[in-house]
């Protein structure tokens, strides 16, 4: 049975830095993305502290390492470990990275774009139905940047995501920032690439700023929202029933206002549906 | 297998320096050792040869970068001379997946293996640089590894066994044992003055002087404890390895300083006495049948 997923609004990725202004104003943020990866394989009593800041807001498992893309089968205490992970956070969902980020041999540490294939699309949905066995709680898939895109493939980006997202039947984690850093860096058009993914499959957003280097836009989540991110919230909103914004700031911090400002701002987006 | 062949060779690519620079000479030699299809093949010939070196060089430097949030002092201290050390040490020690272990970790425990030999041996810049990773290091491991939780929750759950102002009579044949929660460190500078300058961004200039410190885990406390203890207190703390008696170990004791009188030998077991009941009341030590 598919549980639902609740409305929950407005969420801040939750970093050592942020964590006396995220206490300060817990009537002002509606929920907190956690670092799975952070979590999985730390000291117990990491985790409990985790757990009483979970008494004050709900907890968003968000992992970088589960490596759906690479063709051979999510790591056994990597996937267990997380499912507990997400089980004792009593999360409404948890989501990893539409990329592979390792082989058996070489861990990359980095998102790494996958090659818009069948067999790619086939890899990915046994990977998603590997974690889909292990729990009934909704599992989203996120779209990364990327700065190269591997050739030859047989299908766009928006078809691929497609395509996986309705074979593996799971939800996505829109991230608008990542789909704005790659329609400049891959020049297409950012309101094309959402007409052609199913909108009604997003249950999260993230929103972020980049940086410019090399002539390209790095997803750094070190600067603030661009007025191009806040359009395409606008639009996605306006064609969906997402769950939740998430605004991701990694380093460079700004002044905590700031960043309520901008929850602010994503809060009257999302309310605009309404 | 194919597909599983063309992303090995794809991380490989990214993550060996000679093996992109083979790759970007003559990308045919790559792709026909590797057993890939034709159309994998003209991918990885098609590939955007620029923005994969950057890409390359960034995920290098995204491992250092990664690694030094762990040692924000050594940042401070030598964060260009290390990254200028960037290309050398991702060569030896190739991002190699790890199990049941966070990346993060895996990376720490890469990077000292790497930069404590050149530290000891006064070829980073900075005269502080062997103390201060030594010091990090230490935090990291005894904070991060479940190891070290779990023995600090095993010695906490052992320790009701005795009371804390136990006498000679009751430990005198039991055996003293540290546990993975803690490590003694000997530092060539007063490091816990050295650390108060740095956290404030100040370098300071200290005469060398020889300070031993204990760094151990606490069940009931948050982080890693670090207490300066004595040269004596340190050479008890080596000999407590479970395999000797507490009369072994202080006869051991009493010989490696050369103690012959029996004075002599009933100061240092008194003194001794007074360390072991401290160190059991911190959890630092154990004893044993």
């Amino acid at each position: 049975m598919k549980r639902s997923t609740p409305r929950l609004g407005v969420g801040l990725g939750l970093r050592p830095e942020l964590y006396q202004g995220i206490m300060q104003n817990t009537g002002r943020i509606d929920f907190l993305e956690v670092i799975t990866d952070q979590y999985i394989f730390a000291p117990a009593e990491k985790v409990e502290r985790l757990l009483e800041i979970g008494k004050h807001f709900p907890l968003i498992p968000h992992g970088i390492g589960m490596s759906v893309g690479t063709d051979m089968k999510i790591e056994n205490s990597y996937l267990n470990n997380t499912i507990e992970f997400v089980d004792k956070l009593d999360a409404h969902w948890f989501s990893d990275h539409l990329c592979y980020t390792k082989t058996a041999e070489v861990d990359l540490g980095q998102l790494t774009p996958l090659w818009f294939t069948e067999e790619t699309v086939e890899v990915v949905c046994r990977n998603v139905n590997q974690v889909k066995k292990m729990t009934d709680r909704p599992f989203l898939l996120e779209n990364i940047t990327y700065y190269f895109p591997i050739p030859m493939s047989e299908m766009t980006e928006a078809e691929f995501i497609s395509s996986v997202l309705v074979k593996a039947d799971c939800g996505m984690l829109l991230d608008i920032n990542n789909v704005h850093i790659n329609s400049i860096n891959l020049v297409y058009d950012p309101y094309e690439f959402l007409n052609s993914i199913p909108l009604d499959r997003v249950v999260q957003v993230h929103i972020a700023g980049g940086t410019k280097s090399h002539e390209i836009i790095i997803d750094t989540h070190g600067s603030a929202v661009r007025k191009e991110v806040w359009e395409l919230l606008k639009y996605v909103v306006a064609r969906s029933s997402i769950k939740g914004v998430l605004l991701e700031r990694d380093q460079n911090f700004p002044p905590f206002q700031d960043l309520l400002d901008e929850l602010s701002i994503a809060r009257q987006i999302l309310n605009q549906r309404n | 297998m194919s597909l599983r062949n063309m992303q090995n060779v794809l991380a490989r690519i990214l993550t060996d320096d000679n093996l992109r620079e083979t790759f970007l000479r003559n990308p045919e030699i790559i792709s026909q050792e590797n057993e890939l299809t034709w159309r994998e093949q003209e991918s990885l010939r098609n590939l955007d040869q620029e923005r994969l070196v950057i890409y390359a060089d960034g995920l290098k430097g995204g491992r250092i970068a990664l690694v030094l949030q762990a040692f924000p002092l050594m940042k401070f201290l030598a964060s260009k001379e290390i990254r200028g050390f960037t290309d050398v040490y991702c060569r030896q020690s190739p991002p190699l997946s790890a199990i049941s272990m966070s990346p993060m970790y895996h990376e720490v425990l890469k990077f000292y293996r790497f930069f404590a030999p050149l530290a000891a041996s006064g070829k980073l810049a900075s005269k502080y640089a062997r103390d201060i990773l030594e010091y990090e290091y230490n935090i990291c491991v005894i904070g991060n590894s479940v190891e070290a939780s779990k023995s600090a929750i095993a010695f906490a759950e052992a320790k009701p066994a005795l009371p804390e102002d136990f006498t000679w009579e009751m430990i005198r044949y039991l055996k003293p044992r540290t546990g993975s929660h803690s490590i003694i460190t000997k530092f060539d500078y007063d490091v816990v003055e050295l650390i108060s300058h740095l956290v404030n961004q100040e370098l300071p200039d200290l005469e060398p002087k020889i300070t031993y410190l204990l760094f151990f885990k606490k069940t009931d406390q948050r982080g890693v404890r670090k207490n300066k203890i004595t040269k004596a207190t340190a050479d008890l703390l080596s000999l407590c390895d479970g395999a000797e008696s507490i009369e072994v170990t202080i006869s051991n004791l009493t010989s490696k300083y050369g103690i012959t009188s029996n004075l002599g030998k009933e100061r240092l077991a008194g003194g001794c006495l007074s360390i072991l009941r401290e160190l059991y009341k911190s959890t630092v030590i154990t004893f044993e049948n």
